[in-house]
């Protein structure tokens, strides 16, 4: 679709502990899916990998850890220089509900 | 607290037409949206300047919809985004932004605040990789991101045809498009599309497109089964029978990487339910929605819905009862003359009886003919938050649990940070095939507030929630 030059000033963010670029205006889910990451997180319940869904702010099933803080939501969260992005699993590191 | 004339719910079409219509006469409108940008859905907005120019041309929606989304600049608009309603105690609402909460007593309240998709289970549908229909759409439109490499759309309405055309255009590799509806039921239905040519030459066109990129049109299919460990791998689909059976002996077994499901949309009714709005079910228009008079009044005084969030049909739609409701509470609030009012009320519902004949015509091409649940398996996810299967809820049913609060507490089911907004709906229909009812006879639990997970520190600050 394009060659990621277009796409703006790049970011710099941490993906497991991976350098990854990622471009202003995109969102933590814009970004996983550009480079064609699908899977965010594992469920408390049943350990089941899930991901982006509806990506909207309803559904949840994009929660994952941004800068050690579990459960923020990948699409509602826009990329920042530095941003450390983890898959969670369960609900998380805390466990809180942020 | 804080008196508002007018407070408007939602920042996407039909909110924003009300806040127009009402502030152009002089009434002081405060909007509150989730979102960071205003336009909603269909006028969603790219996320920044250089994303914007990437595919402008194919995502030109917020280009024409320009002068609307201006309306948030108006000197008699509070626009508050990245807010959200929590609640609503008697006459007041309750507001959340940026971590603080807000109280206004408006006298007058439009809610615009659209749809959800409808949540449909298969099994697999909760692997990595499928995704909203609506928010393919989205991730395309701020974003100017595809999902995926090799795509299957799949599921029934008009909005996976504009968004697999969609898709196309950015370059992605649509493997197929599956439509529950069968194709040749849009025949008996060419004088009704005809009354809106502009709008069924578009969805032609999306057609058209499809077929030019040799995209594969399977009609009365449904995707019956996603494989994969973390991610899709492989979309089994199959034949829908005459009589709406699913033959799963005749299922097909086709690579990909991501599906795109949507199976129609929701309009989200928890703010008029939680108001005590009375709600009638149309099962064509998504379901419960509130019960309006011909001014878009619920039946509560003063208070207003229009567009999606009272019965799915569109932006035109949308715009349309907006601009009605934003109208008469001007005239409410004595900002608009009777004579005035009454001249442009009269055109704008003549237009909108048009498109709600063209609509039914829409709906009919549509009608899946299929039961979703046929394809909900045993071990299949009802409740995503909480990871309930279909087995553990039947099973309850079985036991004689008959209603979803009963449900809700054995189960866990609805009880996750979505609010049953991924399940409910599979909830009720459950309920009914137990009980052997209509879906109209199962009662939805009462939403409270609030509204939307928050942060517990917003809170303490509000002795009322």
């Amino acid at each position: 679709m394009d060659d990621g030059k277009a796409r703006g000033a790049p970011v710099r963010i941490i993906i497991d502990g991976e350098p990854w670029t990622a471009y202003a205006g995109e969102t933590v889910a814009g970004a996983l899916l550009a480079g064609e990451r699908a899977h965010f997180r594992r469920t408390p319940a049943r350990g089941q990998p899930r991901g982006y869904y509806y990506g909207m702010g309803v559904c949840w099933e994009c929660a994952l850890v941004v800068d050690g803080r579990p459960n923020v939501r990948a699409c509602l969260t826009y990329v920042a220089d530095g941003m450390r992005v983890e898959t969670q699993d369960g609900d998380g590191p805390r466990g809180s509900l942020e | 607290m804080s008196d508002v004339e007018l407070a408007v719910i939602g920042a996407g079409p039909a909110g924003l037409a009300a806040a127009r219509e009402a502030s152009s006469r002089g009434v002081a409108v405060t909007i509150v949206d989730d979102n960071p940008m205003p336009g909603g859905q269909y006028f969603r907005q790219a996320a920044s300047d250089s994303l914007r120019r990437i595919a402008g041309n194919i995502f030109d929606e917020s280009a024409r919809g320009a002068s609307l989304l201006g309306t948030v600049e108006h000197a008699r608009v509070d626009y508050r985004p990245d807010s959200c309603a929590l609640g609503f105690f008697e006459s007041e609402l309750s507001v959340v932004s940026g971590g603080r909460v807000t109280t206004f007593t408006p006298r007058c309240t439009v809610i615009a605040a659209g749809c959800t998709e409808r949540p449909t289970p298969f099994p697999g549908w909760t692997l990595p990789g499928v995704i909203g229909a609506g928010s393919a759409q989205n991730l395309m439109k701020s974003q100017r991101v595809v999902p995926g490499k090799r795509i299957l759309v799949g599921g029934n309405g008009p909005l996976n045809l504009l968004t697999a055309s969609n898709l196309v255009r950015l370059g992605a590799t649509v493997v197929a498009v599956v439509e529950a509806a069968r194709d040749r039921q849009a025949w008996g239905r060419i004088p009704g599309l005809l009354i809106e040519p502009t709008i069924l030459l578009r969805g032609l066109g999306y057609r058209a497109r499809l077929m030019m990129a040799g995209v594969p049109f399977h009609s009365a299919h449904v995707v019956v089964e996603a494989r994969g460990t973390d991610r899709v791998e492989e979309a089994r689909i199959a034949p829908i029978g005459p009589t709406g059976k699913v033959d799963f002996a005749r299922s097909r077994t086709l690579g990909v990487d991501t599906i795109v499901w949507g199976f129609g949309l929701v309009p989200a009714t928890e703010k008029t339910r939680a108001l005590g709005c009375q709600h009638v079910y149309q099962a064509r228009k998504g379901g419960w929605m509130p019960a309006r008079s011909a001014l878009m009044e619920t039946t509560r005084h003063n208070v207003f819905s229009v567009g999606d969030c009272a019965g799915i049909a569109g932006v035109e739609k949308a715009l349309l009862e907006g601009r009605l409701a934003g109208l008469v509470a001007a005239q409410r609030l004595g900002r608009a003359s009777d004579t005035d009012a009454r001249r442009l009320n009269a055109r704008l519902r003549a237009r909108l009886v048009r498109l709600e004949r063209f609509r039914h015509a829409i709906e009919a091409v549509y009608a899946p003919g299929l039961d979703t649940l046929s394809l909900v398996g045993e071990d299949t996810i009802v409740c995503r938050c909480e990871d309930v299967v279909a087995a553990d809820l039947r099973a309850a049913l079985n036991e004689g649990v008959s209603e979803a609060n009963s449900l809700k507490a054995i189960s866990r089911v609805s009880m996750g940070r979505c609010q049953g907004r991924n399940c409910l709906t599979t909830v009720a229909a459950l309920i009914a095939e137990a009980r052997g009812c209509r879906l109209d006879e199962v009662a939805l639990p009462t939403p409270r507030p609030p509204m939307r997970p928050v942060n517990i520190g917003s809170l303490v600050a509000d002795p009322k929630i």
